[in-house]
């Protein structure tokens, strides 16, 4: 149990996709499932950033003086997080679109009120 | 009566494996609204209509209310699972790690000679592993084409720029109209911020930044721009049309130059691309020219969805 | 390195910049470069199909640098079929519902339609091809956005706007899985590529080492590849979305897209974790107990539903059912069974819909079955592409489901436990239950009786597209049922580049 609170960073990023899966499934509005769905990419980010990190180690800009790959942190996944990040924004402007479109044609954001309403009309 | 309505129920089926007689009410699963009062309504109906009906009626209730319960208790569930999966994960920044193993060695010791880079993630993201960031940018392209789709309002009688300023005048009345203070600040300040965009573009290969945070911060200056004078201004330089070319011009000329690294980096030719002295600003390759294109693109896509979600146009 | 092996890069490109080239060309134009740029992509992997026939698969790096530092693509004989196929049916399914493209999508728009669909097809190729799990993950979400654009371009949107709500929150759960299943691979193992990743993995199994969190990937990954790929408890979203959307993407979407998600999941569990590590989690029996039971209640519901359209989503879900029963057998011929299945369905599924399409024409517009009673008289030649494609989705030789069923029974007998009882029971309802609803659409749709609908008067003009695309549906789906043997072979051939 004490290595969960060595690895106390990708554990707080665990906690915030937690909150933020919840949040998906507990409400049924549809601004707090998006913020939900940001918090869980939020989540997700932490995590992978957390694994590059070096106790002591210099940031990735290569330094002519500092030889030698353990005297700095890996690079590799804040790669990856400044592709995940991009994919993030679009799908959140794809889903806030969809929410425009629906409040214009249903007047009300919550999806089990659209769900009904739609159910119920013509094809 | 027993006997009858066996011999009709029989009578239905027999149409229906036949095809004939599609029984429309009684086998399908109708819409739930109108369903439940006929059969409930009923004297004869069988007590699984009667069942059906009740928990047509009433379960949607009692599960709205069981619902926070489960919810709370699927989550939490699926918290700790998350949290004992923490527990057996490598340690956080020890060197023991198996992210620290000969991929890193090589990203960082030979980063500078074979991309020309002196940050590292622009070397990686932009030449080791450069097919990836081409489809991310792709990713964004594919949401501002979606988001159109969406939301563009394209009247038939006459353009859609119409439409879109109508929108915007009758928006300006519950707004402060040409407001001086937004205005004189936004003269200010849009040059410097485009030029800070600018200069992150181009330093991605030497100090943080690259492409897609130096295009987000034009994309805001341009924003910044729209809002404070209006779409009739910033049409002047930077219309519909305008904003079309250059955004798919970059995101070919960006598959281009990818595409040439990649053909002659597969088959073991050398490309012409000189990677210059590092450290310098002109250098790097392939990775400055990137950046720049990049930069526009995102910024031209950050301005769009703007204007698409304000306006429904641009 | 031959010219050849150039080929699914140069076709990977030229479908990347259609995407991007269609925004600029107005409707028609657009339509045109969509259409010769996926023709020169099924050129180019076909060339590349026999290339790996004769001499094997290779590995193509993206750039100048291999394996475990720069990306890379891996042909092998069943990847290239795949696309190949992939694109054909691509083409087919644009062509046959090319009408309903004009009609239902607004008129300002309909390049972007094009659009999509070259997106979609990139992603295929990629998904189909990739031997990096991170571009694995970029791609399920371009993959994601452009099935959901295609679901909701309807002009009249109504149904299909909250349908393309449901399938996307779902499907961006699933890739959130997926992520973060790749991010705990990556932790452990700290490779993003195929091969070392599962050099790594199989190391670590064998030494014990992080076995938890090894489980925990296994099964968010396989979790969230289901969600996007309609298994059984996670299927929710398929009717709605595939019911209301318009001809071209309900064929796209359910003969392709599906099979896309899962044959990466396929890829990933054999080349990264390997069948044996998969046992030893109890994956394939959980996949084989999902699919059986996909296989049956995808079929239950199809029988009590009166619109043409949902009735074969709901028969689509029954078919991914057969996917993952081969795959959760876990033997090298239940991995085979599964690819021919994936072929199988993805040349039946969108004849199917083009050919309700066409039911639709003569019915004025509506789906309900009732109003088709006669379609099939009024309207030949959806009326023969539509007995086709049923007499395939029920297993009558000479057609592709024959194969199917024949490869999944095979693989079942050869794995000789409780499995195999299971497996021929399963199969064997499936396909009562197949003809049970089957045949009654059958014969409504070619009943003599013109009483029962007021579209008595309306009969077929016929366009030459869409006669273009029923004939050749139909020739390849007779073809892949009476090639069987060739087929599996190639299939057996290129099993080993899967990472057996």
């Amino acid at each position: 149990m004490d290595q969960l609170f060595v690895n106390y960073v990708q554990a707080a990023a665990v906690i915030i996709y937690g909150i933020g899966f919840f949040t998906l499934f507990f409400n049924p509005n549809m601004i707090k499932k998006i913020i939900g769905f940001d918090m869980m990419d939020s989540g997700i980010f932490l995590f992978l950033t957390a694994q590059g990190f070096l106790y002591g180690g210099h940031d990735p800009i290569v330094d002519p003086e500092l030889v030698g790959a353990q005297n700095y942190i890996n690079p590799l996944p804040t790669g990856l997080v400044l592709t995940g990040i991009v994919v993030g924004v679009s799908v959140s402007a794809f889903m806030l679109a969809l929410t425009v479109r629906l409040y214009y044609r249903y007047h009300t954001l919550n999806l089990d009120e659209i769900i009904r309403l739609a159910r119920k009309e013509e094809d | 009566m027993n006997s009858q309505e066996n011999k009709h129920k029989l009578q239905l089926f027999v149409d229906w494996v036949n095809g004939d007689n599609m029984p429309e009410e009684e086998y399908s699963l109708g819409e739930p609204v109108f369903e439940e009062e006929k059969a409930a309504k009923e004297p004869g109906a069988s007590p699984w209509n009667r069942f059906h009906a009740w928990v047509e009626a009433n379960g949607r209730a009692s599960v709205k209310k069981v619902y926070p319960v489960i919810c709370v208790l699927l989550c939490l569930s699926f918290l700790s699972l998350l949290l004992v999966l923490v527990a057996h994960l490598p340690s956080f920044g020890e060197l023991a790690n198996p992210g620290f193993n000969e991929v890193q060695q090589v990203y960082i010791e030979n980063v500078v000679e074979d991309t020309g880079a002196v940050n590292a993630v622009s070397g990686i993201i932009l030449n080791y592993r450069g097919y990836d960031t081409l489809n991310e940018a792709h990713v964004l392209f594919v949401a501002v084409a979606a988001v159109t789709v969406l939301l563009r309002i394209d009247r038939h009688k006459g353009t859609s720029m119409d439409v879109v300023y109508e929108k915007e005048e009758s928006d300006q009345r519950y707004e402060p109209h040409h407001d001086p203070i937004l205005r004189k600040t936004t003269k200010i300040l849009v040059p410097f911020i485009l030029l800070f965009g600018l200069y992150i573009m181009m330093n991605g290969h030497l100090s943080p930044g690259g492409g897609f945070s130096g295009g987000a911060i034009a994309g805001a200056g341009l924003i910044l721009f729209l809002m404070a004078f209006g779409f009739k201004k910033i049409e002047r330089f930077f219309g519909e049309k305008v904003y079309q070319i250059v955004r798919v011009g970059a995101l070919l000329i960006y598959t281009v130059l990818m595409t040439y690294f990649i053909l002659m980096g597969a088959n073991q030719l050398a490309n012409g691309i000189p990677l210059g002295e590092p450290g310098a600003l002109f250098s790097a390759g392939i990775i400055l020219p990137i950046n720049l294109v990049v930069g526009l693109e995102v910024a031209c896509t950050m301005y769009g969805l703007f204007a698409f979600f304000r306006k429904g146009g641009l | 390195m031959e010219l050849v092996q150039n080929f699914p890069l140069l076709s990977i490109i030229i479908m990347t910049s259609c995407g991007a080239i269609c925004t600029l060309l107005k409707g028609k134009a657009a339509k045109w470069y969509c259409l010769v740029c996926l023709a020169a992509t099924l050129a180019l992997n076909l060339f590349a199909f026999f290339y790996t026939l004769q001499n094997g698969a290779y590995v193509y790096y993206m750039g100048r640098w291999s394996a475990p530092w720069g990306n890379e693509i891996k042909v092998g004989v069943i990847e290239a079929l795949l696309a190949s196929a992939f694109a054909f049916v691509m083409i087919l399914s644009v062509l046959g519902g090319l009408e309903h493209i004009l009609e239902d999508v607004e008129s300002t728009k309909v390049n972007l339609y094009f659009v999509m669909i070259a997106f979609l097809m990139l992603t295929l190729l990629i998904l189909v091809y990739t031997n990096d799990i991170f571009t694995a993950y970029v791609f399920v979400e371009i993959n994601t956005i452009a099935s959901c654009a295609l679901v909701m371009m309807r002009y009249k949107p109504g149904k299909t706007l909250v349908a393309t709500t449901k399938y996307m929150i779902m499907s961006l759960l699933g890739s959130s899985l997926f992520l973060f299943a790749v991010c705990i691979l990556y932790n452990i193992t700290g490779h993003l590529l195929m091969e070392p990743m599962g050099q790594e993995v199989r190391r670590l199994y064998a030494e014990g080492q992080y076995l938890f969190p090894l489980t925990v990937a296994i099964a968010f990954m396989g979790v969230g590849l289901s969600i996007k790929g309609a298994l059984f408890p996670f299927h929710t979203w398929l009717p709605d979305a595939h019911g209301s959307a318009t001809t071209t993407s309900s064929a796209v979407l359910s003969g392709l897209v599906l099979k896309g998600y899962i044959f990466l999941l396929i890829k990933i569990y054999c080349r990264v974790i390997g069948l044996d590590v998969l046992a030893g989690d109890h994956m394939p029996d959980v996949l084989f107990l999902f699919g059986a039971a996909a296989m049956v209640i995808g079929s239950v519901r199809a029988m009590q539903q009166t619109d043409l359209k949902r009735l074969l989503a709901y028969s689509s879900i029954s078919q991914v059912g057969y996917i993952f029963v081969g795959l959760g057998l876990g033997t090298e011929a239940g991995i085979a069974a599964a690819i021919v299945q994936i072929l199988a369905h993805a040349v039946t599924k969108p004849m199917l819909f083009c050919a309700a399409g066409g039911f639709m024409n003569v019915s004025g517009g509506s789906r309900k079955l009732q109003d088709m009673t006669g379609a099939g008289r009024r309207d030949p030649l959806s009326g023969a592409a539509f007995l086709v494609g049923v007499f395939s989705m029920i297993g009558i030789p000479l057609f592709a489901g024959f194969t199917t069923k024949l490869t999944l029974t095979q693989a079942a007998l050869g794995h000789g436990s409780v499995k195999c009882v299971l497996a021929l029971i399963v199969i064997i309802v499936s396909t009562v239950l197949n003809a049970l609803y089957y045949i009654p659409t059958v014969s409504t749709l070619f009943s003599a009786r013109n009483d029962l609908t007021p579209y008595r008067n309306r009969y077929a003009h016929y366009h030459v597209p869409y006669v273009a695309a029923m004939v050749l549906f139909m020739i390849v789906n007779i073809c892949v049922g009476t090639l069987a043997g060739p087929l599996l072979e190639a299939i057996y051939a290129g099993l080993p580049s899967l990472g057996m």
